[in-house]
């Protein structure tokens, strides 16, 4: 090349990189000013954009229901979707619904120094979860009463795959589901809230005196936030019973980090809805809250801004991979994978790059491997009919 | 990707992670930053302050602006002067540091100074120069700021920047000695 003086200078420019004891020595001066100005969640909402007067929202039961759905698939317990309330598949795999039970006999294949810790991550976790909680923002809710989304789910001993299209009310949370049995052999799930082939049946024809009552309460309530920037979640009183899956119990969460943070351990440990927590005597907050987190990830009926909120939740806390990949429909994907303390459970996520949304999970157990592939969410004014039949 | 105007939101949202994130993006550039301009012992005792004050002056930053680089290069040049105010008297460094003073001086680059080696030539061509000339330039060559980045660094208008570079770099070809200079290294050793 050309020696200019440019380049000339530039040459001089050269400098040994950054010593990691010395940005370690840096970042501690940052975190003893931040933690010196109050700055964790001492102000959250300071500098936040106004809230949407809709937005976020969620129960309980429905915080576990994508675990419940992956474990309701080939197993005859059938109840346990109604119940909910499974925070984690042990070593069992998803047999096992009664909390008292899963305290009573902590996995014994796994004490808690069994697992090795998760080798360093291809990429650096936290980057990649701001990156998601970006994304995440990027979507529009859509303002439509029902959602759709359909999966496909697949589980080591039982043959071909099972089709489920779910559509929610975000206004009751109250779900149609239709199903299709296993396609290669046509053995039909023994769940009672699914019908294969057949008409919803969880969603009843006409809606119940509670769910009307409620769809009332929260018609006044949005009315309300509708016409305040900042007027906090909703409240109990205003909303009425705060329904399984309804948005109104989604945005009643906190978006700011700190506090969601600190609510998802919340969720994930004390009893809610009268269900008590599936507590794991080798869990640390951090396997309770990603586990909390991801169990509100996948769901659709989560808002944008909730969506954000968690990946920025797991950008702080540790224990996981995250690489880049494809999803088991080859979709590209960031992969995250995380090893529970104390239990041989791995849980697999595919997150979208472009939007934040869960593509596809897995959970893996030895001997086990359960896969739910979600297909792209629809939203409608009305509940759409059986795709299954015929 | 998250913007780095988006995670500054955050961070005075009270989200503190956020703006470690920042730190992760950037700290190899501002380290750069600095060792070029006050060496690297100065560097290592600097770093950590140009933290503490990007964090505490972070509700200034113009959200608008998505890359939050050329903001960090001029909160650490205020860092560094500062620090250069503080030398004790008698260091020549210590009357040195206001760039905005224009004056003709030699601000320290003991980095530079001691890979200079049979440079004296450009050193002295550099010593030269009008303190926000050398800077722009230097932000330009080394930093790989755009002209309109390096003027946002410095907080001066961007045509002001441009004329800056512009000058810097005819100055430094009619510098003495300099064409000899340029000569010898495309003649002896062509390749890099």
């Amino acid at each position: 090349m050309i020696m200019d003086e440019v380049e000339l200078i530039r040459r001089l420019g050269d400098v040994e990189s950054l010593p990691a004891g010395v940005s370690e020595r840096a970042r501690s001066e940052l975190r003893v000013a931040m933690a010196a100005s109050g700055a964790p969640g001492s102000d959250p909402e300071k500098g936040r954009p106004p809230r949407r007067s809709r937005g976020r929202r969620r129960p309980a039961s429905a915080v576990r229901r994508r675990r419940v759905l992956a474990g309701a698939i080939g197993i005859a317990a059938g109840a346990a979707v109604v119940g909910g309330g499974v925070a984690a598949l042990g070593p069992g795999g998803a047999a096992g619904h009664d909390p008292a039970a899963r305290v009573a006999s902590p996995p014994a294949a796994a004490p808690s120094t069994a697992v090795p810790a998760p080798t360093p991550p291809p990429l650096a976790a936290p980057t990649v979860m701001y990156e998601l909680a970006s994304a995440s923002l990027s979507q529009t809710p859509a303002q439509d009463r029902y959602v759709v989304y359909s999966e496909t789910d697949t589980q080591t001993d039982y043959p071909g795959e099972l089709k489920r299209t779910h559509v929610v009310d975000v206004r009751t949370g109250a779900s149609t589901n239709y199903q299709q049995a296993y396609s290669s052999s046509g053995v039909k799930v023994p769940n009672s809230n699914y019908a294969p082939g057949g008409p919803p049946t969880t969603l009843p024809p006409h809606p119940t005196a509670e769910q009307q009552a409620y769809e009332q309460a929260w018609a006044r309530a949005g009315a309300a936030t509708g016409q305040s920037t900042d007027s906090g979640p909703p409240t109990e009183a205003r909303t009425g019973p705060q329904l399984q899956d309804s948005r109104a119990w989604f945005d009643a969460l906190p978006t700011d980090p700190a506090a969601l943070r600190v609510k998802l351990l919340d969720l994930a440990t004390k009893p809610h809805d009268g269900i008590s927590p599936a507590l794991m005597p080798s869990f640390t907050s951090d396997d309770y809250i990603y586990q909390e987190a991801n169990t509100l990830l996948w769901n659709p009926v989560v808002s944008p801004e909730l969506r954000s909120a968690l990946y920025k939740v797991l950008a702080g806390t540790s224990g996981y991979t995250v690489t880049r990949g494809t999803d088991p429909a080859g979709r590209p994907a960031i992969v995250m994978t995380r090893h529970y303390t104390g239990i041989t459970e791995v849980d697999v996520t595919y997150e979208d790059p472009g939007t934040g949304a869960v593509l596809a999970q897995v959970w893996k157990n030895p001997g086990e491997v359960i896969t739910g592939v979600y297909q792209p969410v629809t939203y409608t004014n009305s509940i759409p009919s059986n795709p299954y039949t015929g | 990707m998250a913007s780095d105007s988006e995670l500054i939101k955050w961070s005075l949202a009270g989200d503190t992670a956020a703006f470690v994130e920042v730190v992760d993006r950037h700290e190899a550039a501002v380290w750069a930053y600095l060792v070029r301009r006050a060496g690297r012992q100065a560097a290592e005792d600097l770093l950590g302050e140009v933290w503490t004050a990007a964090f505490a002056a972070r509700r200034t930053y113009d959200l608008s602006f998505p890359v939050a680089r050329p903001w960090l290069f001029g909160v650490a040049l205020n860092t560094l002067r500062r620090h250069w105010r503080s030398q004790p008297v008698g260091d020549p460094r210590a009357d040195l540091a206001d760039l905005a003073g224009r004056s003709v001086m030699s601000d320290p680059w003991p980095s530079a100074d001691e890979r200079i080696h049979g440079e004296a030539v450009l050193r002295r061509a550099l010593d030269q120069l009008p303190a926000d000339e050398r800077e722009v330039l230097f932000l330009v060559v080394w930093e790989e700021l755009t002209v309109a980045d390096a003027a946002r660094s410095l907080g001066i208008p961007a045509g002001t920047a441009r004329r800056y570079l512009h000058q810097a770099r005819v100055a430094l070809r009619d510098t003495p000695g300099m064409v000899a200079l340029l000569d010898q290294y495309n003649t002896v050793s062509e390749s890099k």
